[in-house]
């Protein structure tokens, strides 16, 4: 259970964690966009990873962001949500060598046009949860809608930025 | 039976998946509740101290902010008092001692807070130790702020005045009509004022303050002054919104507000309800 891939995982986990809760919470550009860059950690964890596990981290993690941000329950819906889709998602887009030596379901292994195809749904689809849970129903759709939409941006961007710079090693196309 | 287990067993991950959901869907909708009062929230030791120490950094990028805030608010206050006795004839008329000091203030530190969600929060860094209660007021020198969600030791969380859910007592002060503050979730400047009957004159700049009907805020804080007045032509009640005194982007020090006679006014009131019944 111990080893040096788990524990560099758990490393990994706070560093997300610690940034989203200190710097990306106060990241906020025209009321609108979010920056919700923990979902990064659930979307990085390599592709080994059990789908009982993912589930459990993705609940555990959205338990500590609502203990922080005071909204019990949204997070950890939405993560869950975002970890059980997760491995359904990586199997449709299949890209066309497969996911022979492929360890992580990062830019640098699998490349920027795969990657956005690969995140973009999933997070627009989490943060939808989690705005129309805040939100509390359906009134005010189309603003949803588009905090959801902006913030997906958002974070696609600051994620994607966050590889070129920390992940550097390995190609690009 | 065994069958029953085996189908368990091979859709795990479906079955862990709709447990997990409903754990959380049970906590979003059971979110006041005594289960998440004050340990699954900022207020909790660990929570309060992180944000404590990240504010103990901000503040030197806006300390001097601050201090000129603090100066003026002194000297308003300073001025009020030199005023004061020309007012008030203190020979005329004797206030219950009880009364003198009905209201006492707490200064307190807002360490986070949030502006752009549908329900915002603020986390204070004084808790049950310095007398903080559930239920207190909360306001600086400009207006109201909000009102105390969960305490633990050290630490409290409120529901700013921009939560979704939360309705504030208010009055319009130059035709003293009592109505309801409520946020619409949108613009953080605003906040919306319902059941403002029609046959009420209004125009913008009117100032809007508390009540102190609710026995949480003392009468005449203020929340904000109208911005714009609608009213369509077969509703009863305007669309009122209304400019908000704070600026809830910046909130450094506060005071939150115990009131000694909370509970007999609840207690009195209380007995009215059961007798009306």
């Amino acid at each position: 259970m111990i080893n040096i891939e788990n524990i560099k995982q758990a490393f990994i986990w706070l560093l997300f964690v610690a940034g989203q809760l200190l710097l990306a919470q106060n990241l906020v550009l025209f009321n609108k966009a979010f920056c919700f860059i923990y979902l990064g950690f659930i979307l990085l964890l390599p592709l080994g990873i059990s789908r009982i596990n993912l589930m459990l981290v993705g609940f555990f993690t959205g338990l500590i962001i609502d203990i922080f941000y005071n909204s019990l329950g949204t997070h950890m819906a939405a993560t869950t949500l975002l970890a059980f889709l997760r491995p359904l998602w990586i199997n449709a887009i299949t890209p066309r060598g497969g996911y022979e030596n492929v360890s992580a379901p990062a830019l640098k292994n699998l490349g920027l046009s795969w990657f956005l195809a690969y995140s973009l749904p999933l997070m627009a689809f989490h943060l939808l949860t989690i705005f129309f849970i805040e939100a509390g129903g359906f009134h005010m759709f189309i603003f949803v809608l588009m905090k959801a939409l902006a913030s997906t941006l958002l974070t696609a961007f600051v994620l994607v930025l966050l590889q070129y710079l920390f992940y550097s090693k390995g190609r690009y196309s | 039976m065994r069958r029953l287990f085996q189908f368990i067993y091979t859709y795990r991950a479906f079955f862990l998946f709709l447990l997990l959901e409903v754990i959380s869907g049970w906590l979003v909708i059971n979110h006041n509740d005594y289960l998440s009062a004050s340990f699954f929230n900022s207020s909790n030791a660990f929570a309060g101290n992180v944000y404590e120490n990240k504010q103990a950094v901000e503040d030197y990028f806006r300390l001097n902010k601050i201090n000129e805030r603090l100066a003026q608010e002194n000297e308003a206050l300073r001025n009020k008092l030199t005023l004061e006795p020309a007012i008030v004839d203190s020979s005329n008329f004797f206030t219950p001692t009880a009364l003198a000091g009905q209201y006492d203030y707490t200064i307190a530190t807002v360490v986070n807070n949030s502006v752009d969600r549908f329900r915002n929060y603020f986390t204070l860094d004084k808790g049950e130790a310095d007398g903080i209660t559930e239920g207190m007021g909360v306001i600086n020198g400009y207006g109201l702020i909000g009102k105390i969600k969960s305490t633990s030791k050290n630490y409290a969380v409120g529901y700013s005045a921009l939560h979704s859910n939360l309705l504030i007592s208010a009055v319009i002060e130059e035709t003293k009509t009592l109505c309801t503050a409520n946020w619409d979730g949108k613009n953080p400047r605003q906040i919306s004022l319902e059941y403002v009957p029609r046959h009420i004159k209004l125009k913008n700049g009117m100032r809007i303050v508390t009540s102190g009907f609710n026995a949480i805020f003392p009468p005449g804080i203020k929340i904000g002054e109208i911005a714009s007045v609608d009213i369509k032509d077969d509703a009863t009640f305007y669309e009122v919104k209304v400019d908000l005194a704070v600026d809830f982007q910046s909130l450094d020090y506060v005071y939150v507000i115990g009131n000694e006679l909370q509970q007999e006014q609840d207690s009195l009131e209380n007995t009215i309800k059961l007798a009306d019944d």
